[in-house]
């Protein structure tokens, strides 16, 4: 929809005939792949608005709790209906969205830079370094990803920076296993030969030669990866080893509505959609990422 | 991580199962039924067989089931039908027999002497006698049982002598009043000895009592099954039966989960669950389709402390401020939907030692709270937090038992309310070891906890530094004139006059602030209209012997 209005007013210093005719071709052009990936990205652009300024959003306070307000289902006032603490559900969520965005980012960032770093270096030198470093990730990558959180998290405690922390360690495996197999692939070409017979240094070729060809895996893996990242952020708030702050994050209000299943369903079916809409989201930019960088196509 | 376009339909498709799931769940639960008598209704003759299930709220990890050893209430509300008491404490406290027939005191008031039973039978086989008894008590007090309400309830206890082979006499270095009280508690309950012998430390796992029922077949970490116990003939005063009892098997699911539970109550598949939450509470008191018991537990009531060691709470006039800054009542009706009511005691109100006089002497009063706070000097900030000396107005509270009964949810209300008047609540969930850890060091500033016990003495516990806690009590109380008190009231046998000294005990400590008293709590059993007669015992958990299912 939004494409569509879009382009009529772009186009309103053409003449009449020669909008219908465009318009026309628009309306075509506009096939479903095209649709999803618009939705996904208005639908991260009000998750970025509501991280930044939840303000604008919503005219009442994410932490005003309101005895008289208990479990309300959605109306009009309260468009998702109230809380067990009679907080309006629609803010409480837009509020909660910083929390959720930021550990998303913050993590794949993390987890980002350590598997390119590790898959740099164990796919450029190859033998015992490769053999010791990709042993490493071998053991990571026995434990399960969400396991692994759990365990880092319940061992060094659930703060902020340890979800992070916890997250991100799950996630380098992964990541520097496709670095180091695109580094391999990289570093036998006549350029990095060439790189090599003229005495360039180790880093200078893989901070020159190699690593932007490692940019496209990598974005495509942290944006997919955003998506699962606060899944398991959200998962390990359900399982009660997450910050419980003042304005709860989705996954511990989902954990919460949980338990008024019975009584006041949107307590956590709303948090519920957000997230997998969320995570959805996050898989379609990915997914159309990988296509568009793909260099077969 | 690569999705096909054929998984984006099916990522679609189950979204929408999703949403129909959940606008099923929203119809189901508007249309519990029209109002009903909750109470059990004469239901006529009981009629003996059958099998129960019961939802239990909490999992039994097998390796406690023995008496002397757990406190841990899932475990305990089980053993409640293995073990029997040497006595049971009634409903109107007085005691009456049970696997003893009579009982006196000596004249120096320092020793019991117990009359047995004489038909009494272990599930093993076993007689039970008075080298019995010996062998429990004995057990209950040696460390390397590493038993602690055992141990705490036996008090100053010295020895048991065995009379004859049906009589004990039990000795106190001191007069010990919470005895009796005490020895009726399941942490008291009588054990086989054979069996302690034969197990050694696996008889945790393989219980053996004298109770109505048996332990059967155990799968851990889902279920326990109870059998009936076909022997037995010695149920307590009290019953409203004798002999075995009526029903065949208790079949014990564990169901932590609350939403679960309701649900496994509700579709049939369990004709018992327990502590039900407030929100399902109210539906199912209306729900003609269930009885729902709701009993108070006799306890130290859930209460925040502050740790008195550290500054500023050592200072009553902040601790009398963050008192008067907290809404109770309005946090309690918030949070338990109008079912539990504000305590004004630690102790319950159905305890014989309650006293009235302490109700509405404090009450919620910003004005009070933010002017005392101005006095003493702690001075709102930027942001809005109170700051003395370069300090904030902040308490970390360490917890480790999640949002059980609601207390996380109770205390973000609290935590809101005293930001109103500039003080910062910080809320730490940490790995239980680390929070016993820094509790015995004292890193807190603010701490909540509750202790189910029949008899006042659980105050010594909570406010002595003589008491089984010692110095690490959890307000880090320490009070010569309040403990002296303490000390009379644990050895003071006469009843009315030891109410008199708890009645000031409790006062002292409502006007010390050295607990800030939460809410009531009612533990609470649900049950199908077909089961009758489910009792309780003293703290309050369930007795399945004269339960009975219409069949």
């Amino acid at each position: 929809m939004s494409i569509v209005s879009n382009s009529i007013s772009s186009d309103a210093a053409l003449p009449l005939a020669a909008q219908r005719k465009r318009r026309k071709l628009r309306l075509r052009k506009v096939t479903f792949p095209q649709l999803y990936i618009t939705a996904s990205l208005v639908y991260l652009l009000f998750l970025l608005v509501s991280a930044i300024t939840p303000q604008l959003l919503t005219h009442y306070s994410p932490t005003a709790m309101n005895a008289s307000e208990l479990l309300q289902s959605p109306s009009l006032q309260h468009w998702l209906g109230t809380d067990h603490f009679g907080r309006d559900l629609w803010t409480v969520l837009v509020y909660g969205s910083r929390q959720s965005l930021l550990l998303g980012v913050v993590s794949v960032l993390i987890g980002g830079i350590a598997g390119l770093l590790l898959g740099l270096v164990a796919g450029y030198f190859g033998g015992i370094v490769d053999t010791l470093l990709m042993r490493l990730t071998d053991i990571l990558m026995t434990i399960p990803g969400t396991l692994l959180a759990i365990v880092i998290a319940v061992a060094i405690g659930p703060t902020f920076f340890n979800v992070i922390l916890a997250i991100s360690i799950s996630t380098i495996p992964s990541k520097a296993r496709v670095i180091r197999s695109t580094v391999i692939s990289l570093r036998s070409r006549m350029y990095v030969d060439a790189a090599k017979a003229i005495g360039t240094s180790h880093l200078q070729i893989m901070l020159r030669h190699i690593l932007p060809g490692c940019w496209s895996p990598l974005l495509v893996m942290t944006t997919i990866g955003v998506g699962t990242s606060i899944l398991a952020g959200t998962g390990l708030s359900f399982l009660g080893l997450g910050v419980i702050k003042e304005i709860p994050d989705w996954g511990y209000l989902l954990s919460e509505g949980r338990s008024y299943m019975t009584v006041a369903w949107w307590i956590a079916a709303f948090p519920g959609l957000f997230i997998t809409l969320l995570v959805v989201a996050f898989n379609l930019l990915g997914d159309e990422l990988r296509d568009r960088l793909d260099p077969k196509k | 991580m690569k999705l096909s376009k054929r998984s984006y339909q099916s990522v679609i498709l189950i979204l929408i199962a999703i949403m129909l799931v959940l606008a099923g769940c929203g119809n189901s639960s508007s249309s519990s039924g029209s109002s009903a008598d909750t109470n059990s209704a004469d239901a006529g003759t009981p009629t003996a067989g059958g099998e129960l299930v019961w939802a239990l709220a909490g999992v039994v990890t097998n390796d406690i089931l023995d008496a002397h050893r757990t406190g841990f209430a899932p475990s305990t509300r089980v053993m409640r039908s293995i073990y029997d008491s040497l006595v049971v404490e009634l409903p109107d406290h007085t005691f009456g027999p049970w696997l003893a027939e009579s009982w006196s005191l000596s004249d120096d008031k320092k020793s019991y002497t117990f009359k047995l039973r004489q038909d009494v039978k272990f599930h093993d086989g076993t007689p039970f006698n008075a080298e019995a008894v010996k062998f429990n008590f004995d057990r209950a007090v040696d460390p390397a049982t590493q038993s602690y309400l055992g141990k705490n309830a036996l008090g100053p206890y010295v020895s048991t002598d065995v009379i004859d082979e049906y009589t004990v006499k039990v000795n106190f270095s001191s007069t010990f009043a919470p005895f009796l009280s005490n020895v009726a508690k399941v942490d008291l309950g009588i054990v086989s000895p054979a069996a302690v012998k034969k197990y050694g430390e696996t008889f945790p796992q393989n219980p053996v009592g004298t109770g109505p029922f048996k332990l059967g077949k155990v799968v851990p970490g889902t279920e326990l099954d109870l059998v009936r116990n076909e022997d037995y003939n010695w149920a307590p005063s009290g019953s409203k039966h004798q002999g075995p009892a009526y029903l065949e098997k208790l079949t014990i699911k564990y169901v932590a989960e609350d939403a679960t539970r309701l649900s496994v109550l509700q579709s049939g598949q369990a004709d018992v669950a327990d502590i039900i939450p407030p929100q399902n509470l109210l539906a199912l008191r209306a729900d003609s389709g269930f009885n729902v018991q709701e009993t108070e537990l006799l306890q130290h009531n859930y209460s925040y402390y502050f740790n008195q060691n550290k500054e500023p709470w050592n200072d009553i006039n902040v601790r009398k401020a963050v008192r008067a800054a907290i809404d109770l009542d309005s946090a309690i009706k918030t949070v338990y939907l109008g079912t539990a009511k504000q305590a004004w005691s630690p102790l319950s109100p159905h305890s014989l030692y309650y006293t009235s006089t302490v109700e509405n002497t404090w009450k919620y009063d910003p004005d009070f709270a933010n002017k005392t706070l101005d006095e003493l000097g702690w001075v709102k900030g930027d942001d809005g937090i109170r700051v003395k000396d370069g300090k904030r107005l902040s308490m970390e509270f360490l917890d480790a038992q999640g949002n059980r009964e609601k207390r996380l949810d109770l205390l973000a209300v609290v935590t809101q309310q005293l930001k109103q008047v500039g003080i910062e609540l910080k809320l730490l969930t940490l790995p239980a070891g680390t929070v016993s850890e820094r509790s015995l060091k004292g890193e807190y500033d603010f701490a909540g906890s509750s202790q189910f016990y029949g008899d006042p003495s659980i105050l010594r516990q909570m406010y002595s530094t003589k008491g089984p806690s010692g110095v690490n009590n959890v307000a880090r109380t320490s009070d010569p004139a309040l403990e002296d008190l303490l000390e009379q009231a644990n050895a003071e046998l006469d009843s009315s006059k030891r109410q008199e000294l708890y009645k000031k005990i409790q006062e002292y400590i409502i006007e010390n602030v050295y607990s800030i008293p939460t809410y009531v709590l009612d533990y609470t059993v649900a049950s199908s209209k077909k089961v009758h007669d489910i009792t309780f015992d003293s703290p309050a958990w369930p007795v399945f012997y004269d339960a009975w299912i219409k069949q």
